[in-house]
C-alpha cells in the first residue's frame, strides 16, 4: 500500500517537473519568424547593399506598375506597405483617416504602418535597440540628443545619399538648399531630413509673391479677448504695461484660474517664456556668440537675469500661479480650451487649437505686439536666417534593417516635391483650399473655414489633413509657414504675429546647428545643466524675496559652473565657428 | 574489524536518492531561479564598460572605474541619494512603526464588528495601484479646484491655496501620507496575525494579576510578537536605498524635483530614457552594495539586542 502511494507521488512530482520546466522553456523561446507583408516584396537574401556605414539594407522587388511624375521626377506607383516608428505619441489618428494620407496612397502607392510611442521621452525607442528587434522603414526620432547620435554611430540607419545614388539619384535636388550640408555627418554621409528646414530661394520668392514669411513656434502673448475687450482694450505694448493689464484683469476676474500660464520655462523649448521675455530685454537666444565671436550660454547674461527677475516679479504679484509649474497635461489642455486665463505665453497654436473657432478673427484669444522695452526694427531682421529647427527638431532616418529601402528613399524625395508640400501644409485642392481669382495665392474654402469654426483646428487637421501628424513627420513646413497677409487667406487671427515670431528667428539654424552634440562627456555634462535649468528657473521665478530670488540666482550659476558650463561653451564655440565657415550663419 | 564510514559524498548522494522526486520538484524553481536572477546578473559588468547596443554586454569596451569615478562626482547623485535617504529614514520612523501601532489599537478594540470594518476600511487602499493613487493626488491637491485646499481654506488653516505638488517643502510629507494611507492596514495583518497566536493563557494569567491593558501590551503582546517586528525592521532596513519609485516618478515635476528625485528615477532618467546603460547600471551596482550592506548591519544589531537568531 505504502508503496503504490510512493510511486503515485513520483508520478506526480515528474508529470509536475515536466510541466513547469516546459512553461519556462515556452516562455524562452525565440519567436518564429514574421510573415513577410503580402505587399512588401520579399527580400533577395543574396542581396546585400552596404549603406550606412556598414549597415545593410535589402533590395525591393523592381517595380513593375505604372509610374507618375511630379515636380518633374518619376516616382513609382505599385502600392507599398512601409514601416515607421515614430517616437512620440499618437494623436491625429490612423493613415488612410485624413484626405492627404488617402491622396499619398492614391498617388504612389504608399501606405504607412506606423508604431507610435507612447510617451515623448524616447525610452522606448532606445529599448528597441536595446533589445535587437528587427527595425522598420523609417525611424523618426528628436533631431538632437543622444539617441540620434546613436543611431548612426551605430549603424542602425541607412546613409541617405547612398541609398539615392542606387535608387534615386534626383533625391539631393529635391532636398531643401543646404540640408546636405547642414547634416553631413563627419563620415562624410547623410543620414537623415528634418522638419523645419526650409529652402531659402523658395522662401524669397514666395514673400515676393505676396507671401509673409514666417517661421513656426508662434510664441507670444496672447491675451483672453472677452476680458481685455470688457477692460476697453488698453493699451499693452510694454513690459510693465503688460504686468499692469494682468494685475487690473486679475482684480476685475478673481474667478479666473491662471492670470498668466505659461507654456514651458526651459532652455530650447519654442514656447520658452524666459527666453521669450529675455529677447525682448535684448537678449538674442540661449546661446549666442559674444563679441569674441565664442559662444556663451544666457545664465549669465544680465538681460536674462532681468527676465528672471520680471517673472519673478509677477509671481510675487500672483499673477503666476505655482502649480503652473506642475501642471498635467489633461489640466493645461483643460484650462486653454475652457479659456480659463487671461493671457498665454506660448505657441498660439495651443490656444486657438483647442477651442472650435479659435483660429478664427473673433475667436477667444487675442495676439498682442510683443511688449517691448527695446523696439524691434524689423527692417534689421536677418530673413537669410530664419530658417530654424535643424538640430532639435524631428529628424527621419531609414533603418539598416529597412525590408524595402529602395521605396522608403523614394516616398522621402516624392514629399518633398511641391505637390506633396502643398498637401501637407494645406490639404487637398477643392476640399481644403483653392486658388484665388490671380491663381497664385491659396484660400480656404468655405467648408474648411466652417469646419475649423465648429469643430476646431485639431478636428479639421484630422478630418483634412493639413498639418497632420500622421504623415508630416518628414518634411513638417519645409515651405515654413507660408501665410497671406489677407484675412480670409490662410492666416491666422491677426498677422501681426508675425513681427513677434521674427525676433525669434534670427539666427535659428545656426544656432540649432551648433548645439547638436556629438561628444558622450559634453552630452552628459549638457544634460545634467538642463536638468539644473529646469529647476533653478522654477526656483528663480518662485523667490519669495529679493535676496532669496538673488540666492537661487547665484545658486543657478554656480551650479552650472561646477556641472562644467565652460567645456560646453568651448565645444559649442568650435561647433559654431565650424559652422559659420561653412555659410550657415545669417 | 573496524566498520568504514561512507564518506560525505556518498552520503550526499544516497540522501539525494533517497529523495529525488522532491528534488526533481524543486529543479524547475532553480533552473527559473539561475535562468532569470542569476544569468542576468552578469549583466552588471556594462558598469564597468562604454555599453554600445551593437556590441552588447560582452562586446562592448572595458573602461575600468570610469563611471563610478562620473558618479562620485555627479551632484544630481549625491541629491538623489539625500532624498532617497532621506525619505527612507521616515519611512523607517514613521510609516515602518504604524502598523504596529494599529494593530495593537485594533487588538484592543472591544467590539468585534467594528474592528472588522476599520481593518477592512484600513487594508482596502492597499489594492489601489501608486499609477491610480498618482493621477487622484493631482486632483485632490490642485489649488484652484482640489478639495484639500478647499476644506483647508474652509477651517481657516490656511488662507491662499497651497501648491501642494510644485512646493519641494511638502513632497516628502506627501510621500509619507501616502505611504501610510496605502499601507497602514494591510502591513497590520501581519502584526495581527502574529498577535493572534499569542498564548490566550497569558491574557488570563495577566488579569487575574490585576494588569492594565498597557500592562498586558507591554509585558505580554510586544514581547511575543517580537521576532515578527524583528523580522520585518530588518526587511525595512535593507530597503533603506530602495525609494518608492512610483510616487517620485509620477508625482516628480520642475517644482519639487530637488526633493522628488530618487535614485531610481534618476537610474532611470539616465538609463532608459538617455540610454547611458553603463552609467545606470553602476549607480544600481553601487545601490545594492550599499543596500547589502544595510542589511547586515541590520541583521547584526537586531541579534544583539533581540537575542534572536535574525534574519540569517
Amino acid at each position: 500500500m505504502m508503496k503504490t502511494s510512493t510511486s503515485r507521488t513520483r508520478k506526480i512530482a515528474i508529470l509536475l517537473a515536466c510541466l513547469l520546466l516546459a512553461m519556462a522553456a515556452a516562455g524562452c523561446a525565440g519567436e518564429s519568424s514574421p510573415s513577410a507583408d503580402s505587399n512588401v516584396p520579399a527580400a533577395d537574401p543574396g542581396t546585400d547593399n552596404t549603406a550606412g556605414g556598414g549597415g545593410t539594407t535589402q533590395d525591393p522587388a523592381p517595380a513593375t506598375g505604372s509610374t507618375i511624375t511630379l515636380s518633374g521626377y518619376e516616382f513609382n506607383t505599385e502600392p507599398v506597405t512601409l514601416t515607421a516608428v515614430v517616437d512620440w505619441p499618437q494623436s491625429f489618428g490612423n493613415w488612410g483617416d485624413d484626405s492627404v494620407t488617402r491622396w499619398i496612397t492614391d498617388t504612389v502607392g504608399v501606405t504607412i504602418d506606423i508604431t507610435w510611442a507612447t510617451t515623448t521621452t524616447g525610452e522606448e525607442l532606445n529599448l528597441l535597440l536595446a533589445g535587437g528587434e528587427q527595425l522598420p522603414d523609417f525611424i523618426v526620432t528628436g533631431g538632437g540628443g543622444a539617441t540620434a547620435q546613436t543611431l548612426f554611430r551605430e549603424q542602425y540607419v541607412a546613409a541617405l545619399d547612398e541609398l539615392a545614388a542606387q535608387y534615386f539619384p534626383g533625391f539631393t535636388d529635391l532636398l531643401p538648399d543646404k540640408m546636405y550640408e547642414a547634416f553631413q555627418e563627419d563620415d562624410g554621409h547623410l543620414y537623415r531630413t528634418a522638419d523645419w528646414f526650409a529652402d531659402y530661394d523658395k522662401m524669397m520668392q514666395m514673400r515676393d509673391e505676396g507671401f509673409y514669411v514666417t517661421d513656426g513656434g508662434n510664441q507670444q502673448f496672447l491675451l483672453n479677448r472677452p476680458i481685455y475687450e470688457e477692460l476697453g482694450s488698453p493699451s499693452v505694448n510694454t513690459l510693465d504695461e503688460f504686468r499692469a493689464y494682468l494685475n487690473a484683469a486679475k482684480e476685475a476676474h478673481p474667478e479666473i484660474g491662471y492670470p498668466l500660464m505659461m507654456a514651458n520655462v526651459a532652455w530650447g523649448d519654442g514656447q520658452d517664456t524666459v527666453n521669450f521675455i529675455y529677447r525682448l530685454f535684448g537678449g538674442q537666444d540661449w546661446l549666442y556668440p559674444n563679441a569674441a565671436g565664442s559662444i556663451e550660454l544666457c545664465l549669465r547674461d544680465p538681460r536674462y537675469k532681468s527676465a528672471l527677475q520680471y517673472l519673478n516679479g509677477l509671481y510675487n504679484d500672483g499673477l503666476i500661479k505655482d502649480d503652473n509649474f506642475a501642471m498635467a497635461q489633461e489640466t493645461f489642455d483643460s484650462t486653454l480650451a475652457g479659456s480659463n486665463l487671461i493671457a498665454f505665453s506660448g505657441s498660439d497654436f495651443n490656444w486657438f487649437g483647442k477651442v472650435p473657432g479659435g483660429e478664427t478673427l473673433d475667436g477667444p484669444c487675442l495676439p498682442i505686439m510683443p511688449p517691448n522695452d527695446v523696439s524691434i526694427n524689423r527692417e534689421d531682421i536677418k530673413l537669410k536666417s530664419l530658417l530654424s529647427g535643424v538640430g532639435g527638431g524631428t529628424a527621419t532616418f531609414i533603418s539598416a534593417d529597412a525590408v524595402n529601402a529602395a521605396r522608403a528613399i523614394e516616398y522621402i524625395a516624392f514629399r518633398y516635391t511641391d505637390e506633396a508640400q502643398t498637401a501637407e501644409r494645406y490639404g487637398i485642392q477643392g476640399e481644403a483650399w483653392e486658388y484665388d481669382t490671380d491663381g497664385k495665392q491659396i484660400v480656404w474654402t468655405q467648408a474648411y473655414n466652417d469646419i475649423v469654426a465648429t469643430d476646431g483646428w485639431l478636428e479639421m487637421s484630422k478630418l483634412y489633413g493639413c498639418n497632420n501628424g500622421t504623415h508630416s513627420w518628414f518634411i513638417t513646413n519645409a515651405i515654413c509657414k507660408l501665410e497671406s497677409g489677407k484675412a480670409d487667406y490662410p492666416v491666422r487671427a491677426l498677422s501681426q504675429s508675425d513681427a513677434v515670431n521674427q525676433t525669434f528667428c534670427q539666427n535659428e539654424r545656426i544656432f540649432d546647428l551648433t548645439k547638436v552634440i556629438k561628444n558622450d562627456d559634453i552630452q552628459m555634462k549638457y544634460e545634467q545643466l538642463m536638468m539644473l535649468v529646469e529647476e533653478s528657473v522654477v526656483s528663480c521665478i518662485r523667490a519669495g524675496s529679493e535676496s532669496d530670488f538673488n540666492a537661487a540666482y547665484d545658486s543657478f550659476v554656480s551650479t552650472a559652473e561646477s556641472l562644467g558650463l565652460a567645456d560646453i561653451e568651448a565645444y559649442f564655440t568650435e561647433s559654431y565657428q565650424k559652422w559659420e565657415s561653412l555659410g550657415m550663419g545669417g | 574489524m573496524k566498520k568504514i564510514s561512507p564518506g560525505k559524498k556518498t552520503r550526499f548522494w544516497r540522501a539525494f536518492r533517497r529523495q529525488w522526486d522532491l528534488q526533481l520538484m524543486v529543479l524547475p524553481a532553480i533552473v527559473v531561479l539561475i535562468l532569470f536572477s542569476y544569468l542576468p546578473m552578469s549583466g552588471i559588468i556594462i558598469a564597468f564598460k562604454d555599453f554600445t547596443f551593437r556590441k552588447g554586454i560582452f562586446g562592448s569596451d572595458w573602461v575600468g572605474l570610469k563611471h563610478f569615478q562620473s558618479i562620485i562626482t555627479d551632484p544630481f547623485v549625491h541629491r538623489a541619494l539625500y532624498n532617497t535617504v532621506m525619505l527612507s529614514l521616515l519611512r523607517l520612523a514613521i510609516v515602518f512603526p504604524a502598523p504596529l501601532i494599529f494593530a495593537l489599537m485594533l487588538n484592543e478594540m472591544r467590539f468585534p464588528r467594528l474592528k472588522r470594518v476599520y481593518q477592512t476600511m484600513s487594508y482596502l487602499p492597499y489594492f489601489v495601484s501608486w499609477a491610480i493613487v498618482c493621477a487622484m493626488v493631482p486632483v485632490w491637491l490642485a489649488p484652484n479646484t482640489g478639495f484639500v485646499n478647499s476644506l483647508l481654506q474652509f477651517f481657516g488653516i490656511i488662507k491662499e491655496p497651497v501648491a501642494f505638488l510644485s512646493e519641494p517643502g511638502y513632497f516628502y510629507g506627501l510621500t509619507i501620507i501616502l505611504e501610510l494611507w496605502k499601507s497602514i492596514g494591510f502591513s497590520a495583518i501581519i502584526y495581527l496575525a502574529a498577535i493572534a497566536g499569542i498564548d490566550q493563557e497569558q491574557y488570563e494569567a495577566a488579569m487575574i494579576d490585576g494588569a492594565s491593558k498597557f500592562q498586558k501590551m507591554r509585558y505580554i503582546t510586544i514581547p511575543s510578537i517580537r521576532g515578527t517586528v524583528s523580522l520585518l525592521f530588518i526587511l525595512s532596513i535593507s530597503g533603506i536605498l530602495g525609494g518608492n519609485f512610483d510616487v517620485s516618478y509620477l508625482l516628480g515635476n520642475g517644482g519639487n524635483i530637488s526633493r522628488s528625485e530618487i535614485l531610481q528615477t534618476y537610474n532611470y532618467h539616465m538609463g532608459i530614457i538617455q540610454g547611458r546603460f553603463s552609467y545606470a547600471t553602476m549607480v544600481g551596482l553601487m545601490l545594492g552594495v550599499v543596500a547589502l550592506a544595510f542589511l547586515l548591519i541590520g541583521n547584526a544589531v537586531i541579534k544583539k539586542l533581540t537575542k534572536t537568531s535574525g534574519l540569517f
